[in-house]
């Protein structure tokens, strides 16, 4: 009995744990989960990596920067043409991650982000 | 020099946005510094330092006159003030516009791809990139430009471009890049893409090739919108794909390869319900049975506050890659951990972060490969910002070898 118990128990925190959380409202464009971060950016082809591929090299933190929306969340709306753009969520000014809810995937450099298709 | 240049930059800097008569100027000055230390004996020891300062200077006006100039100062090993980046942009605004402009180290090519953009960015040295554009259209919503440019060792850049971004059916773009070196030199690349919208689904194509090479050809497609389920539980794309090259074909960015023979798809699950997403990618190499591979993926965010991840990619049915992470993120406290396997090797790895404020994160990432040396590395990065300036100290460690890094970098207003 006590057997069962434990496992009833675990089995429960194991459905808690891996139970995809609902998907939150959200307008269109960019959203990412990320709570503590400072600030997170989203940057891309279209913006030219927030600058770092322009000339200097440097990454503009003000670029693509995204809104905290509660619960973790940030958000950013942003309208582009038809067309495909990697990009990518900057967490921090140094931490370039794909986007987690994008099952397209592609490679900046040697990163690992995420593909968008505009159609 | 330096210092005057330096004087006029910060008297920029101070300035501040206006507008009058329709017209609009702007100065975005950004500052970035950074400092990188090793231990040597016990000691730090700097290894590099650079502050570079810049202000882009911008006035506008709509549809008429796009006017960009970035001084710039930067001191590393040397101090130096220079002109980094400008650009005149005239328009003719109306039905049809058309326009032309001059530029330095701006209007850098790219041409996006399937995945892999079909010219890449890094393929012109941009800091050396001076030039002038041409451009016009409003016709049926055409759109042409012409540009040309002068490289880094005395190479020519001449880019055209005509592009209907959407024509009531589908839309399409021509591109042609020719570069022509100080001798006989030339290279020329042609690139055309057309999507069209049919009712069940969307063909993409991408032909590319030099005309004046038989075997330098190459031919991208993929087949979109194929939605095999949609629901308000789930949507389930099947995206087949197809690249073929000829065997001369050289590109840069790597979209093709010489001689490639490839089919494959792309099946890509998304709940519209949950935040659950998943892939599985599959292609033959029916040429050289080389380059098959194979990847699997699934991505989801938990009710507990926890993202797991997991993707395992197969090369050639030999070389196996793949990474299992589970991280718990709250406002305050993340904590972590991660499995890597790398061909021959495998890495775990964990990770910890506490944000004892808004504006302030601390992390820690330990890692170690479970084999015979342990290889341990770890890194402790503190970030803190103020406004729209952040500063951020790392210390990373790879076996004995310990580094420092320090950066200040921020929008100046």
């Amino acid at each position: 009995m006590r057997r069962l118990t434990f496992f009833a128990l675990l089995l429960m925190l194991g459905c808690t744990m891996l139970t995809p959380a609902e998907r939150p409202p959200s307008p269109e464009g960019f959203s990412f989960w990320c709570p503590g971060a400072c600030k997170v950016q989203v940057i891309g082809d279209w913006n030219h990596w927030g600058g770092l591929v322009d000339a200097g090299g440097t990454v503009n933190p003000e670029v693509g920067r995204m809104e905290p929306v509660g619960d973790g969340n940030w958000i950013l709306q942003v309208e582009l043409p038809r067309g495909r753009y990697r990009y990518g969520f900057l967490v921090d000014g140094v931490e370039l991650v794909a986007d987690p809810m994008n099952p397209e995937r592609a490679r900046f450099g040697d990163w690992v982000v995420s593909l968008l298709v505009v159609e | 020099m330096d210092l005057v240049g330096l004087s006029l930059l910060l008297a920029l800097i101070a300035a501040e946005p206006d507008s009058a008569e329709g017209w609009s100027f702007d100065a975005v000055p950004l500052l970035s510094a950074e400092a990188g230390l090793t231990m040597v004996g016990g000691s730090p020891h700097l290894d590099s330092s650079s502050v570079d300062l810049e202000c882009s200077l911008l006035a506008s006006m709509p549809k008429t006159v796009d006017f960009l100039a970035v001084p710039a100062f930067r001191r590393d090993s040397a101090s130096s003030a220079f002109l980094r980046r400008a650009r005149l942009d005239l328009s003719w605004p109306g039905t049809p516009w058309m326009g032309g402009g001059v530029f330095l180290a701006d209007h850098q090519p790219f041409s996006w791809g399937m995945s892999v953009p079909v010219v890449d960015w890094y393929r012109t040295e941009v800091d050396s990139l001076v030039g002038a554009r041409l451009a016009a259209g409003g016709l049926l919503g055409f759109k042409a430009s012409y540009l040309v440019a002068s490289e880094a060792e005395e190479d020519s850049l001449r880019v055209t471009n005509v592009r209907a971004p959407w024509l009531g059916f589908g839309s399409f773009a021509l591109e042609s890049y020719r570069t022509e070196g100080p001798g006989d030199a030339s290279d020329r690349l042609d690139v055309l893409k057309a999507w069209t919208d049919l009712p069940v689904a969307s063909p993409h194509l991408i032909v590319v090739g030099d005309p004046d090479r038989g075997s330098s050809w190459g031919v991208i497609g993929e087949i979109r919108s194929l939605r095999l389920r949609r629901n308000h539980r789930v949507s389930v794309e099947l995206v087949p794909l197809i690249a073929m090259a000829g065997d001369s074909l050289s590109l840069e960015s790597g979209a093709l390869r010489p001689g490639q023979r490839q089919a494959g798809g792309k099946l890509m699950v998304r709940s519209t319900e949950r935040l659950l997403s998943g892939w599985l990618y599959g292609s033959r190499e029916w040429r050289t049975d080389k380059a098959d591979s194979f990847s699997v993926g699934l991505s989801t965010i938990t009710e507990a506050s926890m993202l797991l991840e997991g993707s395992l990619d197969l090369a050639e049915w030999e070389d196996c890659s793949g990474k299992i992470s589970a991280i718990f993120q709250r406002r305050m406290q993340q904590a972590g951990g991660w499995v890597e396997i790398m061909e021959d090797d495998w890495r775990v790895g964990g990770r910890a972060g506490y944000s004892p404020r808004r504006d302030v994160h601390a992390r820690l990432e330990l890692s170690g490969s479970p084999s015979d040396d342990l290889d341990p590395r770890g890194r402790l990065t503190v970030i803190a910002s103020v406004r729209s300036i952040y500063g951020m100290m790392e210390v990373g460690w790879d076996g004995d070898d310990v580094r420092l890094r320090i950066g200040l970098k921020g929008v100046l207003r």
